[in-house]
């Protein structure tokens, strides 16, 4: 069983360096492409144009997206392995719908125009909060987090959301309603650098604490019952691990809008190659999910240059279709 | 007293209780649990398992109230063994191995040696070595049941609770189980409650048995106390014949066809 640390550790190292590549290239592609080598020289000369394209365009929204991408697939593997359900993803918990309303509001009402830019993440992650306490607080019963509960909350505030989106959209003005669109469906080239600086701690921080749970989600793989019976708190790892896996969708619906699949497409794939283990299933997700969400990104903003596409299209259209090939070629379950 | 309880009174939402339960088992002792469907056998596991809370009275592990034990050196001692112990995706050796999360330190991330070592005597125990690779949704009955046991095993429980370990198994896969969870009692002192459904299997394995009926306890004391005529005609509401049985001298239960209860109450 040394085996398996090793097996463990190798693929971290292969996931590391897909990571790496898919970095280096999205970096170079784009309406300009640069050779490694001028990647590597533009290092150096701060002020030319290879330089400000390459670190000041490119890299943050590399590196939010590796942020984005890993909290979203991170979140999902700890909701599929709480709800032990692999159908499970971070917005069918209505956490997504709530920020993408408040950031419709927010819109509409032209906040940002009075208030700044940084106002629309903030409204996103307002209305995520709201669904968060409204959601938990629904399926509490006596101290008793319900599961199965929260699902169905989930999914209706989901459906109520969105109706109201839609209402918002309805009434709004014409030059409102494209912004809208184009931030529900999933977008990372509005970029900041803090905001790169909060997701990327976020995430991290996401994924060390994940760690301290990883046992109980493994405990839990077998029910609650069980799981309390191998000695594990399971309300309290149930509470924290929804709460963790809140924040963390609630950020990245309100730091890039709603990219779907990452959250639902990747952990599945990677518990097909690593095991169910989530001692490694955790951090493999987090390095997977980073790395589709880039290279989902990088077809986003490339094929039909110099539009963009929204990210969430993609990712919507490449992982579904390799959910499909996947499910038709084995089948996985949980529970 | 390894595991008793005092006055036990506890229940669900929708009205079924157990009432006043008393009961002691010694360390080392094999207690069965026999009664009708819905008398209240699963239900007292579970709260002697501390996953049901009592509204009175008391469980104490060894003089300690069960739900004062911190919850992690409570399964340091005590394996469940449920009937519905729900089977994911995951190989037998990992199966196995989640036995030993109550032993973890607080920053430990890996099994040490000595877990993979537990763990590998408790397949070897259970006999269930050679399925260490395979995944426990491809499994049979039986050999699942074997492999839940040596989950419960890897623990190195001083008292297992099982409910139902043999349902749903033919005959040799539950000699087999109880065969095992009698050696294991005999030869690491093991403290075993066991839910049986089957009254002959109970006569023969129970050091005593334990009748319920209601959510009360009926009678308890050893197979010839408790496995009677009259107390089964009583609590099942059926007519049955009680013979020695040849070789262990233990009572022995025959149906009687046509004799059953005319009308079998179905409520559970």
């Amino acid at each position: 069983m040394d085996g398996r640390l090793v097996r463990w550790f190798l693929w971290v190292l292969l996931f590391l360096g897909l990571l790496l590549v898919v970095g280096l290239f999205s970096l170079s592609v784009g309406s300009t492409g640069f050779s490694m080598r001028e990647i590597f020289l533009s290092l150096s000369m701060e002020g030319s144009v290879a330089h400000s394209i390459v670190f000041q365009l490119r890299l943050p929204r590399i590196l939010l997206g590796f942020a984005v991408g890993g909290a979203l697939s991170l979140a999902g593997v700890i909701l599929q392995g709480l709800f032990r359900n692999p159908l499970v993803e971070p917005y069918t918990l209505g956490i997504s719908g709530g920020a993408a309303l408040g950031v419709s509001l927010g819109m509409v009402l032209r906040l940002h125009l009075v208030l700044g830019l940084f106002f629309l993440p903030l409204s996103g992650f307002l209305g995520a909060v709201v669904v968060i306490v409204m959601v938990y607080s629904l399926s509490t019963k006596r101290g008793v987090l319900r599961i199965q509960g929260l699902l169905l909350t989930g999914v209706m505030v989901s459906f109520i959301s969105s109706s109201l989106i839609m209402l918002i959209m309805a009434i709004s003005r014409v030059e409102d309603l494209h912004s809208i669109i184009f931030w529900i469906m999933g977008f990372l080239g509005e970029t900041d650098w803090w905001m790169v600086e909060v997701m990327g701690a976020v995430a991290l921080a996401g994924l060390v604490l994940s760690y301290f749970f990883a046992l109980d989600l493994n405990a839990l793989a077998l029910g609650e019952e069980q799981a309390r019976y191998l000695g594990v708190e399971v309300e309290r790892s149930k509470k924290l691990l929804f709460l963790l896996a809140s924040v963390l969708t609630g950020l990245c619906v309100s730091s890039a809008g709603i990219i779907g699949f990452v959250g639902l497409v990747v952990p599945h794939f990677v518990r097909m190659l690593v095991g169910q283990d989530h001692r490694i299933l955790l951090v493999a997700s987090f390095l997977c999910g980073a790395g589709f969400l880039v290279l989902c990104d990088t077809l986003a903003r490339t094929v039909i240059a110099p539009m963009e596409l929204p990210v969430g299209v993609i990712t919507g259209i490449v992982g579904g279709v390799l959910f499909i090939y996947a499910l038709t070629k084995k089948q996985v379950t949980l529970g | 007293m390894m595991l008793e309880a005092r006055q036990l009174t506890c229940g669900y939402e929708d009205g079924f209780f157990l009432q006043g339960v008393n009961l002691a088992v010694a360390r080392g002792e094999f207690l069965g649990i026999i009664g009708p469907n819905g008398s209240g056998k699963t239900t007292l596991v579970r709260a002697l398992a501390r996953g049901l809370k009592p509204m009175e009275g008391e469980v104490l592990l060894e003089g300690r109230d069960i739900w004062r034990i911190p919850l992690k050196e409570f399964a340091q001692r005590v394996a469940v063994v449920s009937q519905d112990s729900q089977v994911s995706y995951m190989r037998v050796e990992e199966y196995v191995l989640l036995g030993r999360i109550p032993h973890y330190g607080p920053f430990q991330f890996l099994e040490t040696g000595r877990d993979l070592e537990v763990a590998r005597r408790a397949m070897e125990l259970a006999g269930v070595t050679h399925l260490k690779g395979r995944l426990m949704d491809e499994m049979s009955g039986g050999e699942r049941q074997l492999v839940l046991l040596a989950r419960a095993l890897a623990q190195e429980p001083e008292l297992l609770l099982m409910d139902e370990p043999t349902a749903h198994l033919d005959i040799a896969h539950q000699v087999a189980v109880l065969d095992l969870v009698r050696r294991l009692k005999e030869e690491l002192g093991l403290t075993v409650v066991v839910v049986l459904h089957d009254l002959n299997l109970a006569s023969e394995y129970s050091d005593r048995v334990l009748l319920m009926k209601e959510g009360r306890v009926r009678a308890m004391g050893t197979s010839h106390e408790v496995i009677r005529e009259g107390l089964l005609k009583e609590v099942y509401g059926v007519e049955v014949l009680v013979q020695e049985h040849p070789i262990s001298s233990r009572p022995y239960v025959m149906v009687i066809s046509g004799r059953g209860k005319e009308t079998v109450a179905w409520d559970r």
